[in-house]
């Protein structure tokens, strides 16, 4: 790995250093995006800190990286000669983000089954700016894009940037926890680093000592998804950014101004000519005010843009949790298609009322991190007795329904009459 | 929530009810049935030490559960061909029928879906799964091999 030429200083990890790879990556225009596109899109409409961007989560999964597998480096775990690759592909990990982060990234899933992980990949494979900064420093883009996608050979390097404990959550809980002011959120970023390893089988693992840490961190995380990732008004917002690109791509005017980003090869076509720099959360931003200076679209859409930028979006009309996502995700399906359709006989368009199902991990039995036990096993954490984590609850499920101010009251009583019976309105 | 309902279907037809005990299978069944018998539930899989993992898979199936209705037509006929495809693979390598899907998932995953490729699939198995016979994945990818061909000029 090359020798360092500059720090940067972060809020989270303090001064970071960069090798001249890493610093030419951060300089290209394609990188630089990043720093307009907020980390946690919609989450200031709650927490008005909530502004950090994307920029400084790939710094900091970076640097994490840099810890985790310098420390493996020297256990013997992984090569040497891989850890510029690993960091690199930390650095790259989120570059594919689109502007409002998942709020628009939903619209691109729907529509052309693409993700946010897919513009990653085609940024560094074929990006102009990207692919030649890697090339030049003798690292194959597509060696750094299989780790990336979670398809390099080496299972740990997988692991390292996508498994229960890996770099990204490691930083984006720290970050968003300190963003948000949310302090159940903060983790033992030094207990579990200096911890970190790998068993025999290659899972990520913790000594017995560092159980009490690890604990920490699957609480820390579940406090963070109801807070913050899975908070009702912010998922109202992230309901109502969607619903405003949508209308906004089928305005020709303003179709016509986002050019190839109403597509998933336009986006594609924009990555490969250098162009994806523009894509960013000022863009679409910019955009709903010119479609309000101009008068453009329908009533539809200024109505949406006006309720957005005036934070008078969706109230929540039901919202349950529950932990057996099965009795909401199984049971609940007729009635609720059954509600729908009688609010769109009732005339409520698509944009009025808008239903919510979601499921979250809490702690998964199949991919979650190992305890090496004093006497040498490997157990995993979600099975290992002494660990609160053995008794706590897999997942979660998440109902709500949503409406539009005008028409909420309706809704309201609607849901009642309906949905008393099977979830306890 | 269509497509891991037939990922259910699919495991508990190739391996029984036991397979519902180890979701891991789930997984590993549903990776052969899309990467070989072209069953189209769009998952995508990481190579993971546990073998091939779809993250959405694993979320979808916190909500569903048996009995269900499967969406997808062809989920009987794919599910008979990777049974019958386990079948050969035991009688080859005289595994469980749960160690042969973990060994085929391992050896169609490294020949076809990561990168950079093993020059030595069989090695890079063994390095990961010490304790798996070498005889045994050797007879496994004589089996697989006429799967194998084309999905590796595919990509090639």
């Amino acid at each position: 790995m090359g020798d360092v030429v500059k720090y940067i200083y972060d809020e989270v990890h303090g001064y970071i250093p960069l090798t001249d790879l890493e610093l030419r990556i951060i300089d290209t225009p394609t990188f630089q995006r990043l720093r307009r596109v907020k980390q946690l899109a919609q989450a200031w409409f709650v927490y008005p800190g909530a502004v950090h961007t994307r920029f400084s989560h790939c710094l900091g999964a970076m640097y994490l990286m840099g810890r985790i597998a310098g420390k493996f480096s020297r256990e013997g775990l992984i090569p040497k000669d891989d850890l510029q690759l690993l960091k690199v592909a930390a650095l790259l990990h989120d570059v594919g983000h689109t502007p409002y982060s998942h709020a628009i990234e939903t619209y691109f899933k729907e529509r052309f089954q693409i993700t946010h992980e897919d513009i990653s990949t085609w940024i560094i494979m074929e990006d102009p700016h990207i692919k030649d900064t890697l090339g030049e420093h003798g690292i194959e883009p597509r060696e750094v894009a299989a780790v990336v996608s979670g398809k390099h050979k080496d299972p740990t390097y997988n692991m390292l940037l996508s498994s229960d404990l890996d770099v990204d959550r490691l930083d984006y809980l720290l970050r968003d926890a300190l963003h948000t002011g949310v302090k159940y959120g903060l983790i033992d970023i030094h207990r579990i680093t200096t911890t970190l390893t790998v068993d025999k089988e290659g899972y990520i693992a913790v000594p017995e000592k560092a159980v009490q840490a690890t604990e920490s961190f699957y609480i820390a995380r579940f406090h963070m998804y109801r807070s913050v990732y899975y908070h009702k008004t912010i998922t109202a917002y992230q309901l109502l950014i969607n619903a405003i690109y949508k209308e906004m791509i089928e305005e020709p005017e303003v179709r016509e101004t986002l050019g190839s980003f109403t597509t998933g090869d336009g986006v594609r076509r924009a990555v490969r000519a250098g162009k994806i720099y523009l894509w960013d959360d000022f863009f679409i931003g910019g955009l709903m005010n010119y479609v309000m200076i101009k008068g453009l679209g329908d009533n539809v859409l200024r109505n949406l843009i006006r309720l957005y930028l005036g934070r008078e979006g969706y109230h929540t009309i039901l919202d349950r949790i529950t932990y057996d996502p099965r009795e909401l995700g199984e049971k609940l399906s007729n009635t609720l298609a059954e509600f729908m359709g009688r609010l769109r006989s009732a005339g409520m368009g698509e944009h009025d009322v808008k239903p919510y199902f979601d499921t979250v991990k809490i702690a998964s039995d199949e991919n979650c991190v190992r305890i090496i036990t004093d006497a040498g096993t490997s157990v995993p954490i979600t099975k290992f007795r002494a660990s609160i984590i053995s008794s706590i609850p897999r997942c979660m499920g998440i109902l709500r329904i949503y409406a539009l101010p005008g028409c909420a009251e309706y809704v309201r009583k609607l849901s009642i009459d309906l949905l008393n019976h099977h979830v306890g309105v | 929530m269509g497509r891991a309902c037939c990922a259910l279907i699919l495991a508990t037809k190739v391996l029984g009810m036991s397979a519902l005990r180890d979701p891991l299978l789930i997984h590993k069944a549903t990776y052969i049935a899309q990467k070989l018998f072209g069953l189209k539930l769009g998952y995508r899989f990481a190579w993971l030490s546990s073998g091939p993992y779809s993250r959405s898979l694993s979320k979808e199936l916190t909500t569903t559960g048996l009995p269900c209705q499967c969406t997808i037509k062809n989920i009987e006929e794919v599910s008979t061909k990777v049974a019958n495809l386990i079948t050969c693979v035991c009688k080859s390598t005289g595994l469980s029928p749960h160690e042969a899907l973990d060994i085929m998932a391992g050896i169609v995953m490294l020949s076809t879906d990561v990168y950079p490729v093993p020059s030595d699939v069989i090695g890079e198995l063994r390095r990961k799964k010490p304790s798996l016979r070498r005889e045994a994945i050797d007879s496994a990818v004589k089996v697989l091999l006429p799967y194998l061909r084309p999905l590796k000029q595919r990509t090639q």
